[in-house]
């Protein structure tokens, strides 16, 4: 008897345990944030979530209603605009699926310390979102623009960095721990892309702007903005971001023209290209020697141009290098201006004179932009030349000729 | 002898793999990186090696006699008085170590995974199933060691593989050559977790089938676990950086979070979690055995696990008043525990083997006399 | 009040705790087992109890902390200089 008395006390305390746990929380508590965006307003943060309803990304019965949802409100710190939002949300807002993180410019200029502050400490967040900054914009508005073809907005933006990373040069995916590394590095300044809108903002906001094949507006992937320290101060454009990713050894599947002896142009497929930064002292001035090997394919020839001849693919190779050259040295002339070591000379530096790195580490920055000399040697391989060789432009022009 | 069960060698090697690891798998890292900045990695190395040799004094003392645990050891060298004074200051050392383990594994879920769930519930739940296996005694721990070892060896080295295409070793670089001062002085709180908590492997040996190849055992363990510290700890650096990895209570668990293989194999940091909810829990699991396993010596008890409740209700005040925070937690690791301990794993070991080699002596020559 | 309820339903816990595991201890003839059981037991629970009821226990880690202090100033001034994050 007492036995039994026993054993049905011990069930009733396993019982307890049956209550449920504390952290269990059901996926129809909570709403999943796929896009955050963090913006100043006054002394104030501003703070805004894209939700995504998953009816409406996986459900069979399709409404016409958006497949999200933004909310934005202020608050002193970040933590308390965050626990706000549930005010406005209808559940609870969950962090961890987040795609993507966007500062308004503003907010940038100001310093992002506070945001990645949070962003490390908040358990829920992992580091598997891009960071990037709305160029000339809020990132309240950027969050609200309906897109094409992906439903949530952020995952549009997600999907378009990792592949304009990979298949175009200008821009360059950042994730949490590689921006908290370069920015707390010594010799070495952060970059983030940049995010815009290209068309009429307004208009992004509508639903109508899906409804037709060419979106009025759409969000756009370029510019790589510079950080000194924790503030953005300048943005490199087009032509400039280039050489960034060339630099870090990014490029896995990139392209580039160059031009033909006469007229038209020879576009290259670049497949791989290696990077090999030193660093050595010449005399007391620090001195930085880059080499660049670039793998390309022929990918279009648009002139008349014998490439069955060892020499003509030569001439391209040589062509494409010094073309990379100067991209390469735009892009370091414009940091040097910024006074912005975004390339991590001086932790190249670091690694090769460490006397000399403790010597000057202080004023790197000045040294960067005014002492410091940069050679850049650049090699292109041209391996292949695409399915046929010789292009039949030769032919087909000399037959036109022939008939006039 | 109070313990009746024997267990294999290859049961033990696997017990002091699991112990290694223990805790130090997820705080290691970032105790060594805080110090040693890039060389976090070398610190380590260095640690374990004096590990190896902590171990190799170790076997040694426990060559002394074959036939006698820790406790047995210190009582018969000693004399009855001194031995028991030693005796009970080594528990009462376990006992902290016993606690600190299990606040570390509360503190880790109420960071990370389950930050609304109560600290004393997650520990209360880990204590009763250590409770558990120690009322079943050593064999039964030893095979239950043995069906969990897979999981937590193949999830560690999985972890490793699956990082490996984000290493960047200019992360580390240059080697040896920045903060050379920090990076000795930090193999000293990495010597703290688990190194010179792995003399409680003696009260153990006896217990092993067979002598010579469980010393044998004891060195591969500590070796493999050792192996995997220093890889854990390098991959954080190379992959997280020194900044990001000393700022992170738990890098691993992060480290766990990058994992991404063609956007498929993502998300899965928690099963890799799981590996050192194993490996803590079994070092909680030997840490109270050999706590109620010298108790029962102390007071001359019959069984081992006799006084293992009232042990765990020390352990559960104790983890729950060691610490009102977790920066004091983490003060107290970084720079009072590996001096607290070296007491233990280095002082008392060394007085034993001086005290143990004279008598042996005098009573070899006695016999040779007679 | 709830401390109260906490407190009354711990003791409950540890009352049948008890009654199970001390039932082993029981068979045995010798009575120093018996002692020493019940004692560290009793001990066990006031702790627990005080917890419970929410006392403010000294901190053993304080006390290390005191004990090594002086010896270790030294060391730990020197770790503290070469720390990485300030």
């Amino acid at each position: 008897m007492r036995r039994k008395l026993t054993s049905i006390f011990f069930v009733l305390l396993l019982s307890f345990g049956l209550a449920g746990c504390w952290d269990a929380r059901e996926l129809t508590d909570i709403s999943i944030a796929v896009g955050l965006g963090i913006d100043k307003e006054d002394d104030l943060f501003q703070v805004t979530v894209q939700l995504i309803d998953p009816a409406e990304i996986a459900g069979k019965m399709l409404s016409s209603r958006s497949a999200s949802t933004v909310y934005t409100t202020t608050g002193h710190t970040i933590f308390e605009a965050m626990r706000k939002l549930t005010t406005l949300a209808p559940r609870e807002i969950y962090l961890g699926h987040l795609r993507i993180v966007i500062f308004g410019e503003e907010y940038a200029k100001e310093g992002i310390l506070d945001a990645l502050d949070f962003m490390s400490r908040y358990h829920e967040m992992r580091t598997d979102f891009y960071i990037s900054i709305a160029r000339e914009n809020k990132a309240s508005d950027l969050l609200k623009i309906i897109t094409p073809l992906e439903k949530s907005p952020a995952n549009k933006i997600f999907s378009s960095l990792e592949a304009s990373h990979e298949f175009w040069a200008p821009t360059k995916g950042v994730k949490l721990d590689e921006l908290i590394a370069s920015m707390s590095s010594e010799g070495k300044e952060a970059v983030l892309t940049g995010l815009y809108v290209q068309g009429d903002p307004e208009q992004g906001t509508n639903m109508a702007n899906v409804e037709k094949a060419a979106s009025p507006a759409d969000i756009k992937v370029d510019y790589i903005g510079v950080f000194n320290g924790e503030k953005l101060v300048g943005w490199l454009n087009k032509e400039e971001s280039k050489g960034v990713n060339y630099l870090e050894n990014e490029i896995k599947n990139s392209m580039k023209w160059v031009n033909c002896e006469k007229e038209g142009r020879v576009s290259l497929e670049l497949i791989d290209s290696k990077t090999d930064v030193k660093g050595s002292l010449q005399g007391n001035k620090p001195k930085i020697t880059i080499n660049v090997e670039t793998e390309a394919n022929i990918a279009e020839v648009q002139c008349t141009t014998d490439l069955s001849k060892p020499e003509t693919i030569t001439a391209f190779e040589k062509k494409a290098a010094s073309k990379q050259e100067s991209i390469l040295n735009t892009s370091i002339e414009r940091a040097k201006e910024l006074e912005a070591d975004i390339f991590g000379f001086g932790e190249v530096m670091t690694r090769s004179d460490l006397t000399y790195w403790k010597e000057i580490k202080k004023n790197w920055n000045q040294i960067f932009a005014n002492e410091l000399e940069v050679e850049v040697k650049a090699k292109v391989n041209i391996r292949r030349t695409g399915t046929i060789n010789e292009s039949f432009f030769d032919d087909v022009k000399k037959k036109s000729e022939m008939s006039e | 002898m109070i313990e009746k069960g024997k267990i294999s060698m290859r049961q033990f090697t696997i017990l002091v793999f699991m112990y290694t690891l223990g805790t130090s798998v997820i705080s290691l890292p970032s105790i060594s990186t805080t110090f040693a900045h890039e060389n976090g990695w070398i610190a380590v190395l260095m640690a374990s090696i004096i590990g190896m040799l902590l171990v190799f004094m170790y076997i040694i003392i426990s060559k002394l006699d074959e036939k006698k645990n820790l406790f047995e050891l210190a009582e018969w060298i000693f004399g009855k008085w001194i031995g028991k004074a030693i005796s009970a200051l080594i528990l009462l050392f376990i006992l902290f170590l016993t606690a600190g383990n299990l606040r570390q594994i509360g503190d880790f879920l109420s960071t990370q995974i389950m930050t609304e769930t109560p600290i004393q519930v997650l520990m209360v739940m880990f204590l009763l199933t250590a409770l558990f296996a120690v009322k079943l005694g050593l064999e039964v721990t030893a095979r239950t060691c043995e069906v969990f070892f897979p999981y937590a060896f193949f999830a560690l080295l999985a972890l490793l593989v699956m990082v490996t295409p984000t290493v960047d070793i200019t992360k580390i670089q240059p080697i040896l050559q920045k903060n050379m001062v920090g990076t000795f002085e930090a193999i000293v709180p990495s010597l703290g977790t688990p190194f010179l908590e792995l003399f409680i492997f003696i009260a153990i040996l006896p217990y092993v089938k067979k002598p010579k190849s469980a010393r044998k055992g004891y060195l591969i363990g500590v070796g493999l676990g050792s192996f995997f510290l220093v890889a854990i700890t390098f991959m954080c650096l190379t992959v997280l950086g020194a900044d990001f990895t000393a700022r992170n209570l738990f890098p691993t668990y992060v480290l766990g979070k990058t994992i991404s293989l063609v956007q498929f194999l993502e998300r899965i940091e928690i099963i890799v979690a799981i590996a050192w909810f194993f490996t803590i829990y079994f070092k909680i699991v030997l840490n109270f055995y050999v706590l109620s396993l010298g108790m029962s010596h102390f007071f001359q008890l019959k069984k081992t696990h006799t006084l293992s409740v009232p042990l765990a209700f020390f352990i559960i005040v104790l983890a729950t008043i060691n610490s009102p925070n977790i920066i004091y937690y983490l003060d107290f690791i970084l720079y009072y525990w590996a001096p607290f301990a070296a007491v233990f794993g280095i002082l008392i070991p060394v007085l034993v083997l001086i005290v143990g080699k004279i008598k042996v002596r005098k009573k070899d020559n006695i016999t040779k006399t007679e | 009040m709830s401390k109260v309820i906490k407190f009354i339903l711990f003791t409950v816990i540890a009352l049948v705790i008890f009654r199970k595991d001390y039932a082993s201890i029981k068979k045995q003839k010798d009575k120093k087992e018996k002692r020493v059981y019940i004692s560290t037991f009793f001990l066990g629970y006031i702790l627990v109890s005080l917890l419970v009821l929410e006392v403010n226990l000294p901190n053993p880690s304080d006390w290390i902390k005191q004990a090594y202090q002086p010896i270790l100033e030294p060391y730990i001034n020197s770790l503290k200089s070469h720390k990485l994050l300030e």
